[in-house]
């Protein structure tokens, strides 16, 4: 979702009401200017575990008892996490004409970024944190869990139209986006698995496929997969005076390369200890087979190299913009990125300026990978030449995480000419 | 346009940006596991080697242990050592000898070093080489005729014919050649036929007939024969071998239960010591000594029997002229626990064999009249046989190894909190079965022992004490927080399991196929911690 807001960044700058949950449109461009942009977002969130839980989960500690039982508190049949990290560099070029055409410019940019997401069954999120042995003597169902990993970098190419409809400003446009692949991990499957009461033996019932690129190719420099993606964005005013936007981002998909792995099953597996041949010659029995490549052959029936290409998380985003007074704007949009595990974001916010180079923002919003969000942010323009943003649209995440059940952050900076 | 401050300011903007993230510190936390973690059985070839285990006809097993003590063969009796043998022709009257005219001939005997004052009179190689070398101060080519005549391979004689290049006074020119003597037939009795390790050559000497005219020899001139015995083995020998004493005192190690420990009561045990004489000479045989030691327990026992300080005369071995080259005589010592005490001996559980044993070889001189002999191949063996078929009583038979253990300290995944290991065990040996961990680090330093709660119980066994089926115990291991970190400190672990017969008043016949099926269970709290 971060690259539908680096999208708008890229070909309008901040002189457009941004049309990704976080809304970092704060100040309009009137007319085309060259510019030079760069800034950062993250964001990450669940409808089952708090931010105190994720913050632990990501950055490091300890979940207790209390956190766990929070967490178990919020299960249901849709339960879900997910998060991306973005990073971008773009220019835009303003031209006088292009294609016998005025109002355009050209917005190129780099983007590095990383995406992750997941639904998740009930019973095997209280396996993960709370063990087996509370299943002992059940057959535990654990039904579809779907997982996506992406990390890549784009080089984004892209024309925006500077529109006038009665004086007042409005842009399209269209970015193409050439990804290079880094990493890309996803796992689909269900099971069941049944502990006997005693632990002498463990039955599994698996059914999944994993998919990853090269795993002997990691780093920032690894090139395991192409991709394309095209964002398109318009936006136009109604007659009443009020702005309505749409936009979709990240229509594309990318080609992961023939070292990827593909494992899959469909297997019934009966565990009852590893099977040592020589009891005095224990050591070595245990590591060579409980080794990570040794469990794998175990649980893999069909384990191979190939090519296969897999569809980005586009995302569909429309804005309702309503001028209050010549200091007030209120948004109303809706945000869904589709492929992804994520539930539609809707939201409200308020964009009031103090005065023409300071604005405070604050938003309220419902859904994505959590459940409710309010988010603060400000943004300063200076002489004219700078721009400035900081904010966040889960305020709560940093006030009260214990409740919040997300966390995001940006920062921007923005440079005319 | 952007200028270069502007430029800098952009640069350093993103670089803060992306120095904002780390690596984070991972999430810790703590699940309950309960999963086997091992299978594995126990049976009898996990106790004792796979080679001394046999099976009786009612499969009941029986251990049969066989080791050879000593040997007695050629390179006990003598040696043909590396020996360079000198002979020089010397000019002692000028003359001159045509082109293809001989100058020289004569036969020489030279005594080999035999050692051990052995006397034989005919040896077949098996290895070895005889470098010959020539210098000659001849100012002519010389050709020279080399024989041994007492050297014959397949019926021919050695013989060699070389042209040695011109010399001078001084100056010699040089010749050599190194022959291969394997299968050559020596006969050492010389040239009279009746003397012993005596080898015989054969030089003549031959102007070149190809030379330019008549060669003047000097009277001084040399022609020096160099014969270099090296690295002779023989394959067979015939003669005198003399009257020789021999000790063989030593300990040797016995390995075969070294996994034993504890109380042993054997049903029966039966010893053979095999003397087997593949040699041409008779011996005769003192066993002075007879012991063996555990040098865990400091324990051991000497062998009571009559054949301990008895002299025992052993046979030569006579030629087939066919194969095998000759026929064994054999002398066998039976010891078993109704002539002796040897069940001690056995019950101690030996990790050591001491002997001492003398032994003379033609107690009553040469009565062969020179025939002694001895093939390489055939020596004189003395083997032990220890046969006790596994019928015992045990009272806390300790089965004990020290196995390589290791929990990695810093886990992929994390470690044990604390919790409690189960064993269960499907017990097929009539044995009640304790069992003992200790905890040892790299350095053999110890750091604690397990306990173990109950112990494995007996299999039941009908009538006629053979096992009717399986019994399962459950043994619980307890781990606090403690024993759960020294784990990750332990580096070795010595398992001991000790084995009591049940009952215990009779002698329990172990069959073929008794074992204990073992499984441990981990019941325990783990923290995840995903380093």
């Amino acid at each position: 979702m971060r690259k539908g807001i680096l999208f708008f960044l890229i070909v309008l700058g901040f002189s457009f009401n941004g049309f990704t949950q976080f809304n970092n449109d704060f100040f309009v461009d009137s007319v085309q200017r060259l510019n030079f942009y760069t800034g950062m977002d993250f964001t990450y969130g669940s409808n089952v575990i708090s931010n105190q839980f994720s913050n632990k989960f990501l950055f490091g500690g300890t979940i207790d008892r209390d956190l766990k039982n929070k967490a178990y508190k919020n299960l249901g049949t849709s339960n879900r996490l997910g998060g991306d990290l973005n990073y971008q560099l773009t220019a835009e070029i303003p031209f006088d004409t292009i294609f016998n055409k005025t109002g355009i410019s050209l917005v190129v940019g780099v983007e590095i970024n990383e995406h992750v997401d997941l639904t998740f069954d009930e019973n095997l999120f209280r396996l993960i944190f709370d063990g087996n042995k509370q299943f002992a003597g059940q057959s535990t169902d654990i039904t579809q869990t779907n997982y996506n990993y992406y990390k890549y970098q784009r080089l984004n190419f892209g024309l925006v139209k500077y529109k006038d409809y009665d004086g007042k400003p409005a842009k399209e446009g269209v970015m193409m986006s050439l990804i290079k692949g880094e990493e890309h991990q996803a796992a689909n499957g269900s099971g069941t698995m049944t502990t006997e009461q005693y632990g002498r033996q463990i039955d599994l019932d698996l059914m999944y496929t994993y998919n990853s690129s090269d795993t002997a190719n990691k780093g920032f420099k690894a090139f395991n997969g192409l991709g394309i993606s095209t964002d398109l964005f318009s936006e136009f005013y109604f007659k009443n005076g009020d702005k309505f936007r749409m936009a979709i981002e990240d229509l594309g998909f990318v080609h992961w390369n023939k070292n990827s792995l593909e494992i899959r099953t469909d297997s019934f597996y009966t565990y009852k200890g590893v099977v040592i041949d020589d009891i005095f010659n224990i050591n070595d029995s245990l590591i060579d087979k409980l080794s990570k490549d040794s469990i794998l052959d175990i649980i893999s029936t069909n384990r191979e190299k190939a090519d296969y290409a897999i569809a980005l998380p586009t995302a569909v985003h429309l804005t309702y913009s309503k001028e209050l007074s010549s200091k007030a704007i209120v948004n109303l949009g809706v945000y869904y990125k589709i492929l992804s595990s994520y539930s539609p974001l809707l939201y409200a916010n308020v964009n009031y300026y103090f005065n023409p180079t300071f604005v405070v923002k604050s938003q309220f919003s419902w859904g994505g990978y959590g459940k409710y969000n309010f988010g603060l942010s400000v943004a300063k323009s200076i002489k004219n030449s700078f721009q400035l943003f900081v904010g966040t649209n889960n305020l709560e995440g940093f006030v009260i995480p214990s409740k919040a059940y997300s966390n995001s952050g940006f920062i921007g900076l923005k440079k005319y000419f | 346009m952007l200028n270069t401050k502007q430029i800098i300011v952009l640069i350093f903007s993103v670089f803060l940006l992306l120095s904002c993230r780390k690596d984070f510190e991972r999430p810790n936390w703590d699940v309950d596991l309960l999963a086997p973690l091992i299978t594995t059985t126990l049976n009898l070839e996990d106790i004792l080697p796979d080679s001394v285990l046999v099976t009786n006809p009612d499969t009941s097993l029986k251990v049969v242990y066989e080791e050879s003590i000593f040997d007695v063969g050629v390179d006990s009796l003598f040696q043909i050592p590396d020996t360079t043998i000198e002979d020089v022709y010397v000019v002692t009257l000028t003359s001159i000898v045509a082109p293809g005219g001989s100058f020289y001939s004569e036969s020489e005997e030279y005594a080999l070093n035999i050692t051990n004052g052995v006397g034989l009179n005919l040896a077949i190689i098996e290895s070895g080489f005889i470098e010959i070398e020539i210098l000659s101060e001849i100012q002519e080519d010389i050709i020279v005729t080399y024989v041994i005549p007492s050297a014959i391979k397949n019926g021919d004689t050695l013989r060699l014919v070389e042209t040695v290049l011109a010399g001078a006074p001084g100056n010699p020119s040089s010749f050599k050649k190194k022959i291969d003597m394997s299968g050559y037939e020596l006969d050492l009795t010389g040239i009279s036929k009746s003397q012993i390790n005596t080898l015989v050559t054969r030089a003549v000497g031959t102007v070149d007939p190809n030379a330019s005219g008549p060669v003047t020899l000097n009277i001084g001139d040399e022609i020096v024969f160099k014969n270099n015995l090296i690295d002779i083995v023989p394959y067979f020998v015939r003669g005198y071998f003399g009257q020789q004493n021999f000790s063989y005192k030593d300990t040797s190690n016995i390995d075969v239960l070294k996994k034993i420990s504890g109380g042993l009561d054997l049903d029966e045990v039966d010893v053979d010591i095999e003397f087997k004489n593949g040699i041409g000479v008779d011996a005769q045989m003192v066993l002075k000594q007879f012991t063996t030691n555990n040098t865990n327990t400091n324990i051991n026992a000497s062998l009571s029997h009559s054949v301990i300080g008895t002299p025992i005369n052993l046979n030569r071995s006579t030629l087939t002229n066919s194969v095998p080259e000759v026929n064994y005589t054999n002398y066998n010592i039976d010891i078993n626990t109704n002539n002796s005490n040897i069940d001690n001996l056995i019950e101690l559980i030996p990790n050591q064999l001491i002997y001492d044993v003398d032994l003379i070889i033609n107690p009553l001189g040469n009565i062969s009249g020179g025939n002694d002999f001895v093939y390489k191949k055939h020596v004189l063996e003395t083997n032990i046989k220890v046969e006790f078929p596994l019928s015992l009583i045990a009272n806390n038979l300790a089965l004990q190894d020290t196995l390589g253990f290791s929990l990695p300290e810093e886990s992929e995944t994390g470690r044990i909190i604390d919790g409690t290991l189960f064993l269960y065990a499907d017990n097929g040996f009539p044995f009640d079965a304790k069992i003992q961990l200790a905890m040892y680090d790299e350095f053999d330093n110890y750091i604690q022992t397990i306990s173990v709660e109950n112990q494995i119980l007996a299999a039941p066994v009908d009538g006629n004490l053979r096992v009717t089926s399986k019994k399962q115990s459950v043994l619980a291991i307890p781990l606090n927080t403690s024993d759960a970190d020294n784990l990750y400190k332990a580096k070795k672990l010595l398992f001991t399991i000790a084995f009591t017969t049940q009952p215990q008043s009779q002698f329990i016949k172990i069959y073929e196929g008794y074992e204990i099926d073992l499984q441990i269970v981990g019941d325990f709290s783990y923290n995840v911690d995903l380093k």
